[in-house]
């Protein structure tokens, strides 16, 4: 009988999810568009033409123009990167925090968890946007900023994950064993319990990315994201407000709305998907 | 024959009888005049420095004039004035009887208490340049004497001030709300600023104030007992309003009137119930340079940034052509304006970017001009709320970037960056003044002047703006003010942008407004706001 692979089982069951591929396949297509934006325009997304404004799509301008007279093609494209790279590292942020701070709390226990746990309370009270926007407006807003906000304010989710799994993991006969022979608390958090612990952090961060698009799309339309004149897909639609832009100029909002819908879809259709490959209980046939 | 014009004559009174019969104005209702920026709450004549705070204090306060829509000075609470004919002496008389909001007699005390106050060693408002021509107000200011001669109580009705010299823009500048001396007397002129009444405002206007709430609105009742007649509304309201809903909040008739900009002129045009009215405005917008800081106190600099702008796209794009480009701050509405001798300064990158390589500015390895050690990088601070300034800030950033120059743009609520204007935290910021009906620049632009915000200085300017005011010849005056022009057409001190063209949507059902406006638009300011009448 041959034997395989952990990786290759998940990774077959992943492929069995449809929506999961479809998702994928989405996500890599944006990236790669994104990624390779200078070879797909030629237009400067922030360089502005005020005599061609507020122009419908056309062979120029393929999704048309805004009403500074950028061309809404290489903004949506350039606002890809912006947006992804805001999702990643935010959630990059996030997640060096929560798992270092999870899994002390989680291994330690006793007054260490509590002060920990207390202290993610106190972060989960606050209703995010209000946070964040009062964050920013000490800060001022700038696409750096936006990162730290929202990486720093989505810690406690990933943190209160991994406690759950260390109290689980850390009576294991694995860890137990580690423990015996002699091995430090770092090495048994990271070594050998933080690996078995790994799949549903990776669930989760997926389904992170997609919520820190929506979050930074949202603190751009409030004007408190990225500043103008870079493009991010939030602050798009926010020069897009205008109720004279939103009845007759649908060019100028339709794509980078579309573009946050799909994008932030397939992240969560590949983030079920992930799960439910890693889930140990779904038989293989 | 004779009979034939009788029968004529009272053909016309009867139809005249029919006129006026439909033109008796109906009472009651409730008057909503759309604004997009908060005012800040100094709902006081004479410490406020916000348009939006003028607002309220123009239909809660009258002052002893009021200057009508033709720019003329009209009575108000005085009744008459007589002036020396030396020019020297000018006496009010008031009108007696009229009553402040909590029923107390207006009188010749309220008025000194007004002015005396601005002329106080301890106030802390803007307005000491407008009055420190009087008799003894220098003395005072510097705490030297207890009392200025030049404001005289001659009897409870009866006011004359008097000047050291002769000063043309004096009757206009009587203007004021008059404050209420007996509510404000006890109040230390210092601390007059954190006074509640500030927020509670007491005048003796055609509308009590009745509440003020940031983001909604600030409400007023008709006052029963004004003294001029009882308003035809009974409620008068300043509804804050986002830029971007006008359109939506016109169509629903939830506002009568508000100022519009001009890619809404369009769709608003469209609608039936609405009329627009375009007016040259008093005013004019601009960018200031902070001339405290050394890369800004080069003319050089400032002229070449002002090449370097087209001011003409944006005036003709953004703007869709509603305004004038201006090269000087004297708008185009006012007597005193001139375009003889003005350098237009028209969009010329190339020639930019020499004047700054002349003035030693050369581009560092990331392509920004740098001298000295100084970068030709900057932030510009840029109000909220209204987007052909941003749109024109942007344009700005962008010209700039095609001549070396680095501009970052800091956007901030309106109030907020009047703060940091007023601290001198800043690089250049934009921003509009609605001016006075008469020219005299020396309030915004004389260098010992509080809101001269650049901190322009230069002692040609200050002569002749010192020799304007005195000036009564209005000839001469006009040329005084035409030399001036062209000194700071040269000195830039601010970019100027242009001047004001404003577009007022009004609602068909508002009656008794002024239908061939000028630059006060149809409402005279808000001075019509007391005689109009909502028709169902």
């Amino acid at each position: 009988m041959k034997q395989i692979s952990q990786s290759k089982k998940i990774w077959k069951r992943f492929c069995r999810n449809k929506l999961a591929v479809l998702g994928l396949v989405v996500l890599i297509f944006f990236v790669v568009v994104s990624v390779c934006a200078p070879f797909l325009t030629d237009y400067d997304p922030n360089r502005s033409d005020l005599r061609k404004r507020n122009q419908p799509p056309s062979e120029a301008h393929l999704f048309g123009t805004d009403d500074m007279g950028r061309d809404i093609f290489a903004r949506t494209l350039y606002g890809g990167r912006i947006s992804l790279s805001v999702g990643l590292v935010s959630v990059g942020i996030s997640l060096s925090i929560g798992v270092v701070l999870g899994a002390i709390a989680g291994f330690f226990g006793g007054m260490v968890d509590t002060v920990i746990m207390r202290i993610a309370d106190v972060f989960y009270s606050f209703p995010f946007m209000i946070l964040a926007i009062t964050i920013s407006s000490i800060f001022g807003p700038s696409i750096y900023n936006t990162m730290v906000i929202l990486g720093v304010l989505s810690w406690p989710s990933s943190a209160r994950l991994l406690r759950a799994e260390f109290l689980k993991l850390k009576n294991t006969d694995f860890s137990l064993a580690a423990t015996t022979i002699g091995a430090g608390p770092a090495r048994v958090m990271f070594r050998h319990i933080l690996p078995n612990a790994i799949s549903p952090l990776l669930v989760s961060a997926t389904l992170g990315v997609a919520s820190a698009i929506l979050s930074e799309a949202g603190l751009s339309f409030l004007g408190l994201g990225v500043p103008p004149p870079a493009p991010s897909w939030g602050n798009m639609l926010n020069r897009a407000r205008p109720l004279h832009i939103l009845a007759t100029m649908p060019w100028m909002w339709l794509p980078p709305g579309i573009a946050i819908f799909v994008i932030v879809l397939s992240i969560n259709f590949v983030g079920d998907g992930l799960r439910d490959a890693f889930d140990p209980r779904q038989v293989m046939d | 024959m004779r009979k034939q014009l009788v029968l004529v004559l009272l053909i016309v009174l009867s139809l005249s009888v029919l006129v006026a019969a439909q033109e008796v104005p109906t009472q009651g209702g409730t008057f909503r005049y759309g604004t997009t920026i908060n005012p800040r709450g100094m709902f006081n004549p004479i410490l406020y420095t916000e348009q939006y705070d003028a607002y309220v204090i123009d239909v809660v306060y009258d002052g002893l004039i009021q200057i009508d829509a033709n720019l003329q000075p009209q009575p108000k609470v005085a009744k008459a004035w007589e002036i020396s004919e030396d020019g020297l002496e000018i006496t009010f008389y008031l009108h007696e009887g009229i009553k402040f909001h909590d029923g107390v007699e207006l009188t010749a005390k309220d008025v000194a208490y007004t002015y005396r106050t601005i002329l106080h060693p301890e106030y802390t408002g803007v307005r000491y340049g407008t009055f420190n021509m009087l008799v003894g107000a220098q003395e005072y200011k510097e705490g030297k004497a207890t009392d200025v001669p030049g404001i005289e109580v001659i009897d409870d009705y009866t006011i004359k001030f008097s000047t050291t010299r002769p000063h043309a823009p004096l009757l206009s500048s009587f203007g004021y709300g008059i404050l209420p001396s007996h509510l404000l007397e006890h109040i230390p002129v210092g601390e007059l600023e954190t006074a509640d009444f500030n927020l509670h405002p007491i005048g003796s206007g055609p509308f009590k104030f009745v509440e003020f709430l940031t983001d909604q609105h600030v409400t007023f009742e008709a006052n029963e007992e004004y003294f001029f007649g009882r308003p035809n509304i009974d409620t008068l309201v300043y509804q804050k309003v986002s830029q971007d809903t006008i359109p939506i909040f016109l169509q629903q008739n939830r506002i009568d009137f508000i100022e519009i900009s001009p890619e809404q002129y369009l769709q608003v045009s469209d609608m039936n119930h609405i009329d627009i009215y375009v007016y040259e405005a008093l005013s004019y917008s601009y960018i200031a340079f902070n001339l405290r800081q050394e890369r800004f106190n080069d003319v050089a600099v400032r002229q070449a940034i002002t090449y370097g702008f087209d001011r003409q796209l944006y005036v003709d794009v953004i703007r869709e052509g509603f305004g004038i480009v201006a090269n000087a701050p004297m708008p185009t509405a006012s007597w005193a304006f001139t375009d003889e001798g003005i350098d237009t300064y028209d969009y010329d990158p190339e020639r930019a970017s020499k004047m700054l390589a002349e003035a030693g500015w050369t581009p560092g390895s990331d392509g920004i001009l740098q001298k000295n050690g100084e970068r030709l990088e900057f932030e510009f601070l840029v109000p909220d709320g209204s987007r052909l300034t941003e749109q024109m800030a942007l344009l700005f950033q962008q010209n700039m970037e095609d001549i070396g120059i680095k501009v970052n743009l800091m956007f901030m609520e309106f109030s907020a960056a009047v703060d940091r204007v007023d601290a001198r935290e800043f690089d250049i910021f934009t921003m509009s003044w609605s001016l006075a009906v008469d020219p005299d620049p020396y309030g915004i632009w004389h260098s010992t002047s509080l809101w001269n915000d650049p901190g322009y200085n230069n002692p040609e300017s200050d002569r002749l703006i010192e020799l304007g005011r005195q000036e009564t010849d209005m000839e001469k005056r006009k040329e005084i003010y035409a030399e001036w022009q062209r000194v700071i057409n040269y000195d830039l001190p601010s970019m100027f942008l242009n001047y004001g063209v404003t577009i007022g949507a009004i609602n068909k059902r508002v009656q008794g407004i002024d239908t061939e406006p000028g630059p006060y638009g149809p409402l005279v300011g808000r001075q019509l706001l007391e005689k109009v009448w909502l028709k169902d």
